[in-house]
């Protein structure tokens, strides 16, 4: 957790790998401590006491370990099947970080990028079976276009829960809802646990 | 009664002008006033300098904005804008390709870029017409976070935390010279004070160790180099609990997030820095007048005692879509309760 704090990106990979090395299985150190550490990040995200930057640094360092993880030792699949990717603009760090914490956290997860249409996102979630269509947004002229998401989905997938995250849904708590949202997250780490407890709904 | 310029020079020194001075920034809407596109308008100063003469004359508020889009200013790097019908343009993809090809940047001329020429142009239009009576507000993109335009903001972060600190400290080198010279490029044009946009200097971005270390310095270097003021301005970033130390930098003055509390942003600011803001100018697409009338009056509330304070959205942007009703309400409700001295009820 410290070294979250303070940007360590080799002092996080370096006691993550000891970890693995002691003999602590990948799915344990998950469960046991990235997870804790991530929802005491998340609190003093919410709290106004760390930054963006060290959000970063946690995502980057437990992806290095995760996407370096031998076959085999990855943790098993827990939750929906997620497909993931940032509506029209170009901002696609947020459904990064999202998509390395799902990861992170054993859900299996399709990330789609930047610059989707509503009809790729849809069809793409379709295909690919998924449980949850997770956007993200930067842009309020993008996040408007949430509309068309959800009257695709209702259309040819309504059982496909949506899922919105991003800056203009943060300033507006009320907008997820207006545009159609079956759930918003204020930021990357609660994503995980708002996808998590969405699949769950009837 | 003052004029808008007098008014908004009296609160930008951190005094009490005749009545708190109203900042709508609508870089976008005069476009409806001619019927055209997005991508036209915005390329075509002559219509941008109409466009806010018309609004000025609609809504009585206090400046006009020689603003056309912010992605401009990477194209002077070799980027390429994409436009959108309803909203703000972005940079179609950053012009480097990795923080590699930063080590070969050199500070463009921002003079020789055409988009940025054409802001030039617009400022001459609107010095023309309302030099000395309504401020002209321009914006330059602060040198922590030009990187992010250039580069992408994965990119960029990787550079700044983790990359080479040669090369980091090259790019900022590069933003900070370029920063300072298409701000003064706008004020030698006409701008009254200049915006500076440093959205990673805001506390969710940045640690206070990485503000001080890399946004901090390049302030000190470019506000003296700015003959006009500076607003500090994190694009709807909280900035509170930075306020003195960005005044003790240089700036004239700073815009307050929606998330930030507005009396105590005043007390942070100290009187050395005129405070602006906190509009939510996301939340503002969904109000009426009366929700208008009421949020406009609590940033009075907080921010009008003393003066030293501009009413304003916290991002430097309204919204596409953002109702005219609403923006009148706002200037009536600073025409109404922003009256200085002000009523015991403010």
């Amino acid at each position: 957790m410290q070294s979250f704090l303070d940007c360590d990106r080799e002092g996080t990979r370096a006691a993550i790998q000891a970890a693995l090395e002691d003999g602590v299985t990948l799915d344990r150190l998950v469960v046991d401590a990235i997870q804790p550490a991530f929802d005491d990040l998340d609190a003093l995200w919410g709290a106004g006491q760390v930054a963006l930057t060290q959000i970063f640094l946690a995502a980057r360092a437990v992806d290095d370990v995760v996407s370096a993880a031998a076959p085999g030792t990855a943790p098993p699949a827990r939750g929906p099947k997620v497909v993931l990717g940032t509506l029209v603009d170009g901002h696609s760090l947020g459904a990064r970080l999202v998509g390395i914490f799902l990861r992170a956290a054993g859900v299996e997860v399709v990330e789609l990028g930047g610059k989707q249409s509503p009809e790729d996102l849809c069809a793409r979630a379709v295909a690919e079976g998924a449980q949850v269509l997770a956007i993200s947004v930067l842009m309020l002229c993008s996040a408007g276009r949430v509309l068309e998401v959800r009257q695709i989905l209702d259309r040819d997938a309504p059982g496909i829960k949506l899922i919105v995250g991003g800056a203009p849904f943060r300033q507006d708590p009320n907008l997820a809802a207006r545009l159609g949202a079956d759930a918003w997250a204020p930021d990357a780490l609660q994503a995980v646990g708002v996808i998590q407890s969405l699949a769950d709904r009837p | 009664m003052m004029t808008p310029y007098e008014r908004v020079v009296t609160a930008v020194t951190c005094r009490e002008p005749d009545r708190v001075p109203v900042l709508l920034l609508l870089p976008l809407q005069g476009a409806r006033e001619f019927g055209m596109p997005l991508d036209q308008f915005l390329r075509d100063p002559a219509a941008m300098a109409e466009g806010q003469a018309r609004l000025l004359e609609r809504c009585g508020h206090d400046c006009v904005y020689a603003f056309s889009y912010g992605a401009a200013e990477a194209e002077a790097f070799g980027a390429s804008t994409e436009f959108y019908p309803n909203g703000a343009p972005n940079v179609a993809r950053p012009p480097l390709r990795d923080a590699a090809a930063a080590g070969a940047l050199e500070p463009p001329d921002p003079t020789a870029c055409e988009a940025l020429a054409r802001t030039l142009e617009l400022i001459r239009l609107l010095a023309g017409r309302f030099k000395g009576r309504v401020p002209i507000l321009a914006n330059a993109i602060a040198p922590l976070s030009l990187p992010v335009m250039l580069l992408g903001m994965e990119h960029w972060l990787d550079l700044l935390l983790f990359g080479d600190p040669g090369l980091r400290d090259h790019l900022l080198q590069v933003c900070e010279v370029f920063c300072a010279r298409w701000a003064q490029a706008q004020v030698a044009a006409g701008a009254d004070a200049v915006g500076y946009f440093e959205p990673m200097a805001s506390t969710e971005m940045t640690t206070p160790a990485q503000f001080r270390q890399f946004a901090l310095p390049a302030l000190r270097s470019v506000a003296p180099q700015v003959k006009a003021p500076l607003i500090f301005a994190t694009a709807g970033g909280k900035n509170s609990a930075r306020a003195a130390e960005i005044a003790e930098a240089g700036a004239a003055g700073i815009v307050g997030s929606a998330a930030d509390d507005l009396g105590e942003l005043k007390r942070q600011a100290g009187g050395r820095l005129a405070v602006a803001g906190n509009l939510n100018n996301i939340a503002m697409v969904a109000w009426d007048p009366a929700e208008a009338e009421r949020q406009a009056r609590c940033c009075l509330a907080a921010g009008a005692p003393g003066g030293g304070y501009l009413l304003c959205d916290q991002h430097g942007e309204i919204a596409w879509d953002t109702s005219p009703a609403v923006l009148a309400a706002i200037v009536e409700a600073a025409q109404r309760w922003g009256r200085y001295p002000l009523a015991p009820e403010t």
